[in-house]
């Protein structure tokens, strides 16, 4: 039976109104095509594409443009975004809100972005905030409240990202400098992340944000203690916490059925012991026997979830 | 020859509308709940989630059992007997994934996948060690069998990588057998551009219906994969001598000349997948026309590309916008599917790792101090910069 068979015997059985029969009807046999993901994304490279040229543009011709002219050029254009957003955007409400057209939210994008490159040039030629990176707390307090202000979350993962910034965790540090310090950092700030969510999805502020905090805080957290787990001295606490994190993401996952958490607590647990026994185990006779086991333990678990909770979405 | 009831796997994919037609509002929760029991198919399922998890440990298990295997045969095994090891691993492999459809009807559960998977890998991996002919006889015998064995995955289980492995491998073919020369170039154009007819041809009778769907995907991905073929900049180094001139400027055509026919035949045909393949070849063709015309590159080209691209776009969305009921030939630039927003909202998450180096400085100031060493107003010569 064909969908458009699905959809007559539907209307049939009084299952399905007409008017809900001919919309559906229509976007089966492709009458109506809605390009609004292809042009969403067209326009998301383009904003990236011009903020990153822009940056690239100014740092090589710096001596030849001079600050002045930088500045301006750069506040120009996120001041003149920014407004319009303004301008044209819905009032603030809790829930979610659309925007008024398919740029707005990439028009604001491009404002926050041009505004951080505009910041971080004012800081790196003239030091306004004495410590580089301070610059990046001010941004994501800004950032976040222009995106609960309009409801965008790609602002709001610049939000988190600058913040993350400012805490010293860009991606790159990772590979530097895996210190104690660094992981307490990462901690403390997947605790604020995944508490700032908590505290605005209670407060009924934006609850369709609350994913965003989650998965920031919760990869930053198990990235941030898996990292240590090799350590020598403090890798078992590492392992312990990583164990009760693990623990926790699948726990609250399969009950809130949010299984991607279910599927971080998995594979970071799994592999956070297997690399920590890789080590204990002699030989790799024994290692293989110790995966095929275990592996078998927990594949029978998850086939048993699966089962149970864990239905197609 | 498939392990699963077609008229399943149709449900399945119905049951998939309905969830995405209720999440959109275009049905609601009670009317969905109502249809759903006919939509009931014998086949056990998970999530996206659950079925990575499930795919990667179940790879886990399966590697450690064929590494356990070969510790215990000791340490004089060849390269010749790790091959048959291999192939044989890659048989019971394939079996067991057959038999957990058939017994446990697994679908999409990623159990039965990893266990495909690691056959079609063994299979290539196995035919290549068992083949002493030097390197190239390595790479066709490897090739041969991994094609058939993701072809053998693709028919009986409907895996859409399946088919892109066992296409990729028949396009793969000509480069070693004609030593990695022009005309190799040529022949494994051509088995894409059959791919691509015969996959169009077989889905003009099902439009989007079950296995239509899989076919649109699998043509504009094969698609993709002729355009990477056609462009030199992109896959230049596949061939091992400099193209000749007729080549090299007969590629840079079809770096035009393909998208605008796939752009061509997509926006006849509302196809979406072939309509974002032609997008991305037309990206690539301007990210690549001034590697082709040898023209310098220049810091401010990606300022110009952003403009153009959000320029042609505005310019799309108002034409759309303006027509009948805001569609022109039934295309839109509303959303009309949850879906829609639920990929862009992915694309937030992944912003998030993507713009951090954009609004961090790359080091720390070199000298504090407005006015310090004359920077402004162009007199920067001998600052950080």
């Amino acid at each position: 039976m064909t969908t458009l068979e699905r959809l007559d015997a539907w209307r049939a059985a009084g299952l399905i109104a007409g008017s809900q029969h001919d919309t559906l009807a229509a976007l089966v046999r492709r009458e109506r095509v809605s390009v609004y993901a292809e042009l969403s994304a067209l326009l998301y490279l383009g904003v990236l594409s011009f903020a990153g040229g822009l940056a690239w543009t100014f740092r090589a011709n710096v001596a030849h443009l001079g600050d002045t002219a930088i500045l301006s050029a750069l506040l120009l254009i996120a001041a003149g975004a920014i407004s319009y957003c303004f301008a044209h955007g819905q009032p603030f409400a809790p829930v979610k809100v659309e925007a008024p057209n398919l740029a707005f939210d990439y028009v604001l994008y491009l404002g926050c972005l041009v505004l951080a490159l505009a910041a971080g040039h004012l800081e790196y030629r003239f030091s306004v905030v004495r410590a580089w990176h301070h610059h990046l707390l001010l941004l994501s307090g800004l950032f976040g409240g222009l995106a609960y202000r309009f409801d965008n979350r790609f602002v709001l993962s610049l939000a988190l990202s600058s913040l993350a910034g400012w805490a010293g965790l860009g991606l790159a540090t990772w590979n530097v400098a895996s210190t104690d310090a660094l992981r307490v950092t990462a901690l403390l700030y997947a605790v604020l992340t995944a508490g700032l969510g908590f505290r605005l999805y209670r407060r009924a502020i934006k609850p369709h944000f609350l994913d965003l905090y989650l998965h920031l805080a919760a990869n930053v957290a198990l990235a941030a203690v898996a990292s240590g787990i090799v350590d020598a001295g403090t890798g078992l606490v590492y392992l312990l916490l990583l164990l009760l994190l693990c623990a926790a993401a699948i726990v609250l996952g399969a009950r809130y059925r949010r299984f991607a958490f279910v599927a971080y607590g998995t594979l970071y647990g799994y592999g956070a012991i297997s690399v920590r026994l890789l080590d204990v185990i002699g030989g790799p006779t024994a290692f293989l026997l110790y995966l095929l086991t275990t592996g078998t333990v927990v594949l029978i678990a998850l086939v048993a979830m699966a089962r149970r909770i864990g239905r197609e979405e | 020859m498939t392990a699963y009831d077609p008229a399943a796997e149709r449900a399945v994919r119905v049951g998939r509308l309905v969830d995405e037609w209720t999440r959109s509002g275009l049905l609601t929760g009670v009317q969905r709940d109502a249809i759903v029991p006919s939509l009931a198919v014998p086949l056990r399922r998970t999530n996206r989630f659950l079925r990575v998890t499930l795919l990667v440990i179940t790879a886990v298990i399966l590697q450690a059992a064929l590494g356990l295997f070969v510790v215990l045969l000791g340490s004089a095994l060849t390269a010749f007997s790790v091959g048959v090891v291999c192939v044989g691993a890659a048989v019971v492999f394939g079996w067991f994934a057959a038999w957990l459809a058939r017994r446990y009807a697994f679908y999409r559960f990623g159990v039965e996948e990893a266990n495909a998977v690691a056959a079609i890998v063994l299979a290539t991996v196995g035919a290549a060690l068992m083949t002493s002919s030097g390197d190239d006889g390595m790479v066709v015998a490897g090739v041969t069998a991994g094609g058939v064995a993701a072809l053998a995955a693709y028919r009986w289980f409907g895996f859409l990588y399946a088919a892109v492995a066992a296409i990729a491998c028949a396009a793969a073919l000509p480069f070693p057998l004609l030593d990695f020369t022009a005309a190799s170039r040529l022949v494994a154009l051509l088995v894409l551009a059959a791919a691509a007819f015969g996959l169009r041809r077989a889905r003009a009778a099902l439009a989007d219906e079950f296995p239509g769907d899989t076919y649109a995907v699998l043509e504009a991905l094969t698609w993709l994969g002729a355009y990477a073929l056609a462009n030199l900049q992109i896959s230049g180094a596949l061939t091992s001598s400099a193209p000749p001139s007729w080549l090299y400027w007969s590629s840079y055509a079809a770096t035009w000349i393909l998208p605008a026919l796939a752009l061509w035949t997509a926006a006849c045909g509302r196809d979406r997948w072939l309509l974002r393949a032609a997008l991305a070849m037309a990206l690539a063709s301007i990210a690549s026309n001034q590697g082709y015309l040898g023209s310098p590159r220049h810091e401010w080209d990606p300022v110009v590309f952003g403009l153009l691209l959000i320029g042609g776009t505005l310019a799309v969305r108002r034409w759309l916008a303006a027509g009948v009921d805001g569609a022109r030939s039934g295309y839109t630039a509303v959303r009309i599917l949850a879906s829609d927003a639920a990929a862009l909202d992915g694309l937030a998450m992944v912003s998030a790792l993507q713009t951090q180096s954009m609004t961090s400085p790359a080091t720390p100031p070199a000298a504090p101090g407005i006015g310090d060493g004359g920077r402004s107003g162009g007199a920067g010569g001998g600052a950080a910069f």
